[in-house]
């Protein structure tokens, strides 16, 4: 596959995902936030479930969508609550949902709790696009490949490396992940992406989507966004 | 201060909250907490059918951590996730309250949030997470003034994950709480001199993933 050096600022922002996720984000932040990046062109925003109707108002006349979390960054709700975080995504028009796996069973090596999990969820998402967060950080290569399968069976072929929030992904987990699964998995990537630099190597690994909080860094930019964590 | 070993033990919810080891890693709280008689395994809902089944009959707790650890969804979401866990086998609840809420002064959300917590807690120990770290004092206050009205058991500093549990932030929350409702500090408190400060600051119980070092430093000191 050839490989891009660079890329302009206005192909860039047709793969990145910003967010604004935090305990404390409240509907006035998440208004300035939207504001602030909706020119840019971004591939999508991601936002807690609370905000996600407003954010759809906010983006109503531009192509980015809204990506949303479910049991967002941990992964130890139960399937049955993950499914309710799903189904009001669902309802409220979301247009994909990042889903936190049970890390619980993946490092239990309990692969058929993992991909049960994963049918729940896809059952519960008519039209919404479901991403499943393996958190490829805390877990071995074989643990990685084993989640991907029940993944796959599951009937998910759409992954978010990481959740962020200190968990990193690597170059080296997209060019292995796509290794063993080719084009049967899609790869977003999240956690670490920080420069230009950066999001290019991932998407020469492989990966189609970058998550970021650096997003104008990322496009190349000199300037960074007013609304960030607000830990 | 001083305090019996029985109740010292009694106020540690023995804490996995992580999500890098197995059920071997729940398994192993859940056989300290049995052994030294602390007050509850706290543990995440995926966790609590394994740590239901270990403790029955025990007397440990097993306390259930929900809305970890943001806390940013609608009220009947985390009134169905408190069910669930207590069908699940939870005996304790510890629910992250929507920090956002307090942020924008929508005290309606969470009088609602708290309001639904409590009737899906049901007659099990319930406790608030009000994430001090994030709050003013004033918001501190009015968080815990409505856990007070509403009935809940105790309110809980912080989840653990973001700055831990003050002394200032324990006394202001006992202050305005006791004696109808308890305080459960958490986050940070790794030593025996930070636990008997949380103790004499006012705190009931301690969330800690150092519990059995603190008893076993104890045992050393008093035993």
């Amino acid at each position: 596959m050839a490989q891009i050096e660079a890329m302009k600022p206005e192909q860039m922002a047709k793969v990145i995902i910003s967010s604004l996720i935090e305990a404390n984000v409240t509907a006035a932040d998440i208004t300035k936030f939207v504001n602030e990046v909706k020119p840019y062109g971004f591939a999508s925003l991601a936002v807690d479930l609370p905000f996600i109707d407003i954010t759809v108002e906010l983006l109503k006349d531009v192509s980015t969508h809204v990506t949303t979390v479910a049991s967002y960054p941990l992964g130890g709700m139960t399937k049955d609550v993950k499914v309710k975080q799903v189904e009001y995504a669902r309802d409220h028009g979301a247009y994909d949902i990042d889903v936190s796996m049970n890390y619980l069973a993946i490092k239990s090596g309990d692969f058929g709790t993992v991909e049960e999990e994963v049918r729940q969820i896809m059952n519960a998402a008519s039209d919404l696009k479901i991403v499943m967060i393996p958190q490829v950080t805390v877990l071995t290569n074989d643990e990685k490949a084993k989640t991907c399968e029940a993944l796959l069976k599951g009937g998910c072929k759409d992954i978010k490396t990481a959740s962020g929030f200190g968990w990193k992904t690597e170059v080296e987990d997209v060019v292995f992940i796509k290794r063993l699964f080719g084009d049967d998995i899609h790869i977003e990537v999240s956690g670490g992406v920080r420069t230009h630099q950066d999001a290019i190597a991932m998407l020469n690994a492989g990966a189609e989507r970058i998550h970021t909080s650096t997003a104008f860094q990322v496009m190349g930019m000199d300037k960074t966004l007013a609304y960030q964590k607000k830990e | 201060m001083t305090i019996d070993r029985k109740t010292f033990a009694k106020t540690i919810d023995h804490t996995y909250l992580k999500i890098h080891r197995s059920d071997a890693e729940i398994k192993r709280i859940c056989f300290e907490a049995e052994k030294y008689g602390f007050a509850s395994v706290a543990i995440f809902p995926v966790a609590v059918p394994l740590a239901a089944s270990l403790l029955k009959d025990t007397g440990v707790a097993v306390c259930a951590a929900l809305g970890f650890h943001l806390g940013a969804y609608p009220p009947e979401i985390k009134a169905f996730e408190t069910e669930d866990a207590i069908a699940k086998g939870a005996t304790e609840v510890d629910l992250v309250m929507n920090v956002a809420a307090a942020k924008a002064k929508d005290w309606d959300l969470l009088k609602r949030e708290f309001e639904l917590f409590r009737k899906a807690a049901g007659d099990k120990i319930a406790k608030i997470i009000l994430e001090t770290c994030l709050l003013t004092d004033d918001e501190k206050i009015k968080a815990c003034e409505l856990a007070k009205e509403i009935g809940l058991d105790f309110v809980k500093t912080s989840t653990g994950y973001k700055k831990g549990a003050t002394i200032p932030d324990v006394k202001l929350m006992h202050e305005t709480v006791a004696p109808q409702l308890k305080v459960k500090a958490a986050g940070g408190i790794r030593t025996l001199e930070d636990a008997l400060a949380m103790i004499e600051a006012g705190a009931s119980r301690l969330g800690t993933s150092s519990g059995v070092a603190l008893i076993e430093t104890y045992d050393r000191r008093f035993g």
